[in-house]
């Protein structure tokens, strides 16, 4: 599925303004995969997930005239599925749902014997699951749901600003931890 | 499989930006760490076709109270969705059958580059403009003549028992057997309604003001925008000129670009993107008695305008 341009995303969504359900499916079709990976990185139940996603998409058409005309729609949606996925969370705190508990804290450990630059890639994620919370978020939803700041900023209900400053704090992060690893990697080929 | 570099180019332009912020010899290692983490997400999004599709079907059937919006329905004001699922469980224990049908309303939308004629079920016909939208209760006939529209249609009403109304963006035309255009585009700026008659009268009003009525009669035309009391006082015009788009003329009056250009997009289902803005409100008078390809109108308004164009893969860009 090719991702759709935000001038396309920008049309479906005046149209769905104008009550078109054409555009509403297109939409639909093109940020549901998105979507549902995003919700089932808080849920690990497909069918939570699945419902949530919908409840965002019923809500989006149901309050169409209540939609602020510059408002991004994806960026209203992405917080939707936030919002209630973390009351899911919340409420159903008994059961064993969990915010991304299965990331690897230390991939390294499989990646032996691989390739230089996938050996960093795990230890990337394994750095990026350890960033401090807030940071963490902005700069998944900027790296990989690719969001802009302003929809980061909408979903994660703080200024545009601070989003930005959160991703940057997490860049340094990650870069002085690859650097560190660099280093020790030199002193020791063995260091891992 | 040509996915990959143009997402790269969007990314490097949209984050051009960001990366401007740190000092130039950390810059690059910055983007360093940020192409390298590319590989470091989930995996990619994965549903089948026909997953997103029954997801598509279900969310329709939680939606289910037709193609408009609640705040125009007249009926479902605070709590739409509690309210017709209550309509629907009494339905249900009244009719058992045939619920689903009485709500829904019928929605009849024209594709962009096409025009269409519909006959409504009281035998009124009614001709629409490319890309318009136009719905009407189950019940239409029965209980009420009322149509919403979106777009530009002319009508040919029938005589029948209840009175005839065009409901369009928060304005109302209300008829008896009679014929008029009506042009309502909800993308247009300024959010206009025009209504033009060719035969017999119209009453023309704001929704939310009747008592602020204007009656138009044959060869008359007014229109209301959102911010206006009351219609214009109605005045005569060149008919013709005004229902020139069923013959497939393209007749601009002194209109902003940005509205030409949506007409042109219907008109020739091309997407047409202004990239520059300070352009779109610069008006423009053109006719043209039935164009063939958007060309040779696009052409022309460059010309004029000291503008430029070049294909995109759906349409045309237009450039200063």
């Amino acid at each position: 599925m090719d991702k759709p341009s935000k001038k396309q995303i920008r049309i479906w969504g005046e149209r769905i303004l104008a009550s078109d359900r054409k555009a509403f499916n297109s939409l639909f079709r093109s940020l549901y995969p998105r979507l549902i990976r995003y919700a089932g990185s808080y849920n690990r139940n497909r069918a939570v997930a699945r419902d949530i996603v919908q409840d965002a998409f019923v809500a989006l058409w149901e309050k169409r005239d209540q939609l602020e005309p510059d408002r991004s729609i994806t960026g209203y949606l992405y917080s939707i599925v936030r919002n209630k996925s973390l009351n899911y969370i919340r409420d159903h705190s008994r059961e064993a749902v969990g915010l991304l508990e299965d990331r690897p804290l230390k991939a390294a450990e499989e990646s032996e014997g691989r390739h230089e630059k996938e050996r960093l890639v795990a230890l990337l994620k394994g750095w990026i699951s350890q960033l401090p919370d807030r940071q963490r978020e902005a700069f998944e939803l900027s790296r990989f749901e690719g969001l802009e700041h302003d929809e980061i900023a909408e979903v994660m209900e703080v200024s545009p600003n601070t989003v930005n400053n959160h991703i940057v704090a997490a860049l340094k992060t990650l870069r002085d931890q690859c650097d560190t690893y660099k280093m020790k990697q030199m002193e020791d080929p063995r260091y891992e | 499989m040509n996915k990959v570099p143009r997402e790269k180019n969007e990314d490097a332009s949209s984050r051009g930006d960001f990366f401007a912020q740190f000092p130039p010899d950390d810059r690059n290692r910055m983007k360093e760490i940020w192409e390298l983490s590319a590989d470091a997400g989930p995996p990619a999004p994965h549903s089948s076709e026909q997953e997103v599709e029954s997801a598509l079907l279900e969310v329709h059937g939680r939606i289910r109270t037709g193609g408009r919006p609640l705040k125009r329905a007249g009926q479902g004001k605070k709590n739409g969705w509690t309210k017709v699922r209550w309509w629907l469980a009494a339905a249900v224990v009244l009719l058992v059958f045939g619920a689903g049908l009485l709500l829904k309303s019928q929605t009849i939308s024209v594709p962009r580059g096409e025009l269409a004629t519909v006959t409504l079920p009281d035998g009124s016909t009614v001709e629409l403009n490319s890309g318009s939208q136009l719905w009407y209760s189950r019940l239409f006939g029965y209980t009420n003549r009322t149509v919403h529209l979106d777009g530009e249609a002319f009508f040919e009403v029938k005589e029948g028992g209840s009175p005839f109304i065009v409901s369009t963006q928060q304005s109302v035309v209300r008829v008896t057997g009679t014929q008029f255009n009506i042009r309502s585009w909800s993308l247009e700026p300024s959010r206009t309604t025009e209504v033009t008659v060719t035969e017999g009268r119209v009453r023309f009003y704001p929704e939310d003001l009747p008592e602020h009525s204007v009656m138009l009669r044959e060869g008359e035309f007014s229109s209301w925008s959102e911010n206006m009391k009351q219609p214009l006082a109605p005045r005569s015009v060149s008919v013709d000129n005004r229902l020139g788009w069923r013959k497939q003329k393209l007749m601009f009056n002194e209109q902003p670009l940005v509205v030409i250009f949506q007409e042109l997009e219907r008109r020739f289902d091309v997407d047409i993107e202004l990239t520059a803005p300070h352009m779109a409100g610069e008006t423009l008078s053109a006719f043209y008695a039935r164009p063939k390809h958007v060309e040779t109108v696009l052409k022309d308004i460059c010309r004029v305008k000291g503008l430029r164009y070049s294909r995109t893969a759906n349409g045309y860009r237009v450039y200063k």
